[in-house]
C-alpha cells in the first residue's frame, strides 16, 4: 500500500492511483495538477504522464520520480529527473535511482519489486494512501499491503480495498488464461469440440478455420463484473492446446491494457470551446481536431474519430500541421511533426514556437499561427 | 459484380467503380464470407462459428449496413461508427437452432465508406476493420496494408518475436483477437483519407491474403488489362486464390475511385493522394 509524509502546500506533490504514483516538486498550479491527476487516475502510460510534466519544454520541466507498474505486474518502471531520489527494494536487492546528473531524466526498469520510496524520508508520520493528490515530502509503497501495483487502473480502487495478500506474486498467466476463457467460455468450448471432432491437423492443413479468442478481458476483474454466468467454471483450465493463449499474447495485451481500459465517460470540459480559423471557418472543438493542408486520420480507436479542418492548396501547411486536444478543462495543443513548425502566442505573453511534435496547453485567446498566413484562435462559446 | 456510380458532395465529387467477387472455395462446404458494394459503403465480412451461424454474422453485418446508407449520398464518421456498433448487437441477436448446442458466432470487417466532413464538404476515404479481413491500397506501382490483422500471429510480428513469413506459418495463424460478435461493444481501427485524384482499395477475406502474398496481389493488379466481357479484378483476384489451394472462401471487393472538387481538385495538382507517400511541404524562405 502506499503512505506519504505530509508535507509543505507548494513542495513536492504525490499523485498517486493504482498502478502509477509520482511524487513532482512544483509550485502551485491548480491546472497542472489536475492534468496530473487525470492522467494518473486514468491509468495512462508513463509516457503520457511525461507528456504532462514536459509540457513547459525540459528547462522547466520539474524534478520528479514517477513509477507505473508493468504489465507483468512485479516490474516497475521508473523514470526519475532531478534531485528527487527513488529507492526501490526487490527480492534481488536495493535499487537507489539516482537523476541528479542527468541532464534529462534516468529511466530504469526493476523486477521483483517490494517496496519502494521517493523524495525526503525523515521525520514525521507516515499516513496511508489509496488514491489521489496530496503534498507530501515524500511516498512510499510497500507490497504485501492491501495495494498492488499490478492494479488494473481503472478498477484499482475495488482491487485495492480487497484483501489481496498474494498479489503480487501470484501466477499471473494463469489467470489471463482462464479469464479469457471464462469470458468467451462458451465459444471457445465450441471451437475445441470442433476440433476434437476432426482431426485438427487436417484443419490445420486444409480447412482455414478462423477462431476468435478474446483477450480484450484477461485482467483482473471484480467479482460480480462477469456477466457470463453460462461460461464454465474457471478451474477447468487448459483443456486443450487450442483454448490457452499463448503467454507471449497475454504479456503483450496486458500490457497494452492501461491504453484500452481508459475510462470514455470523462466529465465533459465545462465551456465549450471553438476554433476561429483565419480562413472565415469556426469550428467547434469537442474532442480532437486536425488541422492540415490535407488532414488524415491513421488507425485511430476507442469509438471516435478525429476531425479533420482541411486548409488545401497552402504549401507552407503540412498535411497534418496542429492537432487540437480538450482535456479535461484545457486545450492542448500539438504540433504534428510539421515541416514548418507551429507557432503559439498565448494572451499577453510572446510568441513561442512549438518545434516539431512539441505540445503545449493553451488558454482561450491563444493564437496558433501555422504559417503561410493562417492562424487559428481558441475561443469558447 | 462490376458496378460505377458518382457520389457527390457540396464541393467535391467521386466516381467510383467496383468489382467484387465470392467462392466458397475448394474445401470448404459453406461459404460464410459476405460482401456489399453499395455506395456510399463498400466492406467485406467473414463470418465464424458453428451451425451456419457464421454466415448469418457475416450476412448480419452486409444487411445492417445496406439499410442504414442512402444510396450514392455520401456518409458521416458517426454514421459508420454507429452502424459498426448495431451490426455488433445483430451478430449477437443470431440465435441457435433448436436442439443444437449453444453457439457464439462472430465475424471479421473490413470496409471504406466515402464520407463527408462536417462543415467543409471535403470527401474522405474512411477505412475500418475488426479481425483479419485486410484493406490494402495500390497507388499504380506499389500494394500498401492499409488495415492492420486483429490477430495473434500480428501481436507476435509487432512484438518482433516472428517474421511476417513465419506467421503464415504459425499454429494461431487463424486466432484473431478482435470481431464482431465477440464482445457487449466492438472497437474498429479507422483511418481517413483524403478523396483525392484516382484512388484504388482491395478489400479481402484471409482466403485471399493466405493463398497468395501482398507480392501476386500488386502483380495481378499491375498487370491487369481490362477487357470487355472479360473479368473483373476481383473475379481475377479471386480466381488466382482458388488456383493457389483455395483452402478457404475468398472474397475480394477492389474499389476504384476519382475525386474532383474544389478543395480536393486544388490539392492534386501538388501531389498524389493518401497516407503513403511523405510529405512534399516546401521548406519557408
Amino acid at each position: 500500500m502506499y503512505r506519504f509524509t505530509p508535507g509543505p502546500v507548494g513542495s513536492t506533490l504525490a499523485v498517486v492511483s493504482g498502478g502509477r504514483a509520482l511524487l513532482v516538486r512544483f509550485a502551485d498550479d491548480p491546472a497542472t495538477i489536475e492534468r496530473l491527476w487525470l492522467a494518473v487516475s486514468a491509468g495512462e502510460s508513463l509516457q503520457s504522464i511525461l507528456d504532462v510534466l514536459t509540457a513547459q519544454g525540459l528547462s522547466k520541466t520539474p524534478a520528479f520520480a514517477l513509477v507505473g507498474a508493468d504489465s507483468d505486474e512485479t516490474a516497475l518502471n521508473c523514470i526519475v529527473r532531478g534531485d528527487i531520489a527513488l529507492h526501490v527494494g526487490a527480492r534481488d536487492g536495493e535499487h537507489p535511482i539516482d537523476a541528479a546528473r542527468a541532464t534529462t531524466w534516468v529511466e530504469t526498469r526493476v523486477s521483483g519489486v517490494q517496496t519502494f520510496s521517493a523524495g525526503s524520508v525523515g521525520s514525521g508520520t507516515s499516513l496511508p494512501m489509496m488514491a489521489g493528490a496530496v503534498w507530501a515530502s515524500s511516498l512510499s509503497w510497500i507490497a504485501g499491503g492491501s495495494v498492488s501495483v499490478a492494479a488494473v487502473p481503472q478498477s484499482a480502487p475495488a482491487v485495492a480495498s480487497a484483501p489481496a495478500p498474494a498479489a503480487v506474486s501470484a501466477p499471473i498467466e494463469s489467470e489471463h488464461t482462464i479469464t479469457a476463457q471464462t469470458v468467451t467460455g462458451a465459444f471457445l468450448d465450441e471451437v475445441a469440440s470442433e476440433g476434437a471432432a476432426s482431426e485438427s491437423a487436417y484443419d490445420r492443413l486444409f480447412a482455414e478455420e478462423t477462431v476468435m479468442r478474446s483477450i480484450e478481458d484477461a485482467a483482473v476483474r471484480p467479482p460480480g463484473e462477469d456477466e457470463h454466468a453460462e461460461a464454465p467454471e474457471p478451474s477447468t483450465g487448459d483443456h486443450d492446446g487450442m483454448t490457452v493463449l499463448t503467454s507471449d499474447i497475454a504479456k503483450l495485451r496486458s500490457g497494452r491494457k492501461s491504453k484500452a481500459s481508459r475510462p470514455v465517460d470523462a466529465p465533459p470540459p465545462a465551456p465549450r470551446y471553438l476554433l476561429e480559423l483565419s480562413t472565415g471557418a469556426t469550428e467547434a472543438l469537442d474532442g480532437t481536431a486536425i488541422i492540415g493542408r490535407a488532414p488524415s486520420v491513421s488507425k485511430v480507436s476507442g469509438g471516435t474519430v478525429p476531425k479533420l479542418i482541411a486548409i488545401p492548396g497552402n504549401q507552407d501547411i503540412s498535411r497534418n500541421h496542429v492537432q487540437f486536444t480538450v482535456e479535461g478543462d484545457t486545450v492542448v495543443v500539438t504540433d504534428m511533426q510539421s515541416r514548418n513548425g507551429t507557432t503559439i502566442v498565448l494572451p499577453g505573453k510572446s510568441p513561442q514556437l512549438l518545434r516539431q511534435g512539441e505540445a503545449a496547453s493553451v488558454l482561450v485567446g491563444t493564437l496558433v499561427d501555422l504559417g503561410g498566413g493562417v492562424t487559428i484562435t481558441v475561443g469558447h462559446e | 459484380m462490376r458496378t460505377t456510380t458518382t457520389i457527390s458532395s457540396l464541393h467535391a465529387s467521386s466516381s467510383i467503380s467496383v468489382s467484387a467477387a465470392s467462392e466458397v472455395g475448394m474445401v470448404r462446404a459453406v461459404n460464410e464470407d459476405s460482401f456489399l458494394v453499395s455506395g456510399p459503403v463498400f466492406l467485406v465480412a467473414d463470418g465464424m462459428g458453428g451451425h451456419n451461424a457464421g454466415d448469418q454474422a457475416s450476412q448480419a453485418v452486409r444487411t445492417t449496413f445496406g439499410a442504414t446508407f442512402t444510396a450514392n449520398v455520401p456518409a458521416t464518421t458517426d454514421d459508420v461508427l454507429a452502424t459498426i456498433q448495431r451490426s455488433n448487437d445483430a451478430v449477437r441477436e443470431i440465435g441457435s437452432p433448436a436442439g443444437a448446442a449453444p453457439s457464439m458466432s462472430g465475424t471479421t470487417l473490413a470496409g471504406m465508406a466515402l464520407v463527408e466532413a462536417s462543415d467543409s464538404g471535403m470527401l474522405y476515404w474512411m477505412a475500418f476493420n475488426i479481425g483479419d479481413s485486410r484493406i490494402y491500397a495500390w497507388d499504380g506501382k506499389d500494394l500498401v496494408q492499409l488495415s492492420v490483422d486483429h490477430s495473434a500471429v500480428q501481436e507476435l510480428v509487432e512484438a518482433g518475436v516472428i517474421t511476417g513469413d513465419e506467421a503464415l506459418e504459425h499454429p494461431d495463424r487463424n486466432v484473431i483477437t478482435r470481431a464482431i460478435g465477440a464482445g457487449e461493444s466492438v472497437d474498429a481501427d479507422v483511418w481517413l483519407l483524403p478523396a483525392v485524384n484516382n484512388q484504388t482499395f482491395v478489400m479481402c477475406s484471409d482466403g485471399l491474403t493466405k493463398e497468395i502474398g501482398d507480392e501476386q496481389i500488386g502483380r495481378i493488379l499491375a498487370e491487369y488489362a481490362p477487357a470487355e466481357g472479360g473479368p473483373a479484378l476481383a473475379d481475377e483476384l479471386v480466381a488466382a486464390a482458388l488456383a493457389a489451394g483455395g483452402r478457404d472462401n475468398v472474397t475480394v471487393v477492389v474499389l476504384e475511385s476519382f475525386t474532383t472538387g474544389v478543395g480536393n481538385a486544388e490539392e492534386d495538382t501538388i501531389e498524389r493522394a493518401s497516407l503513403l507517400i511523405p510529405e512534399h511541404t516546401q521548406p519557408r524562405t
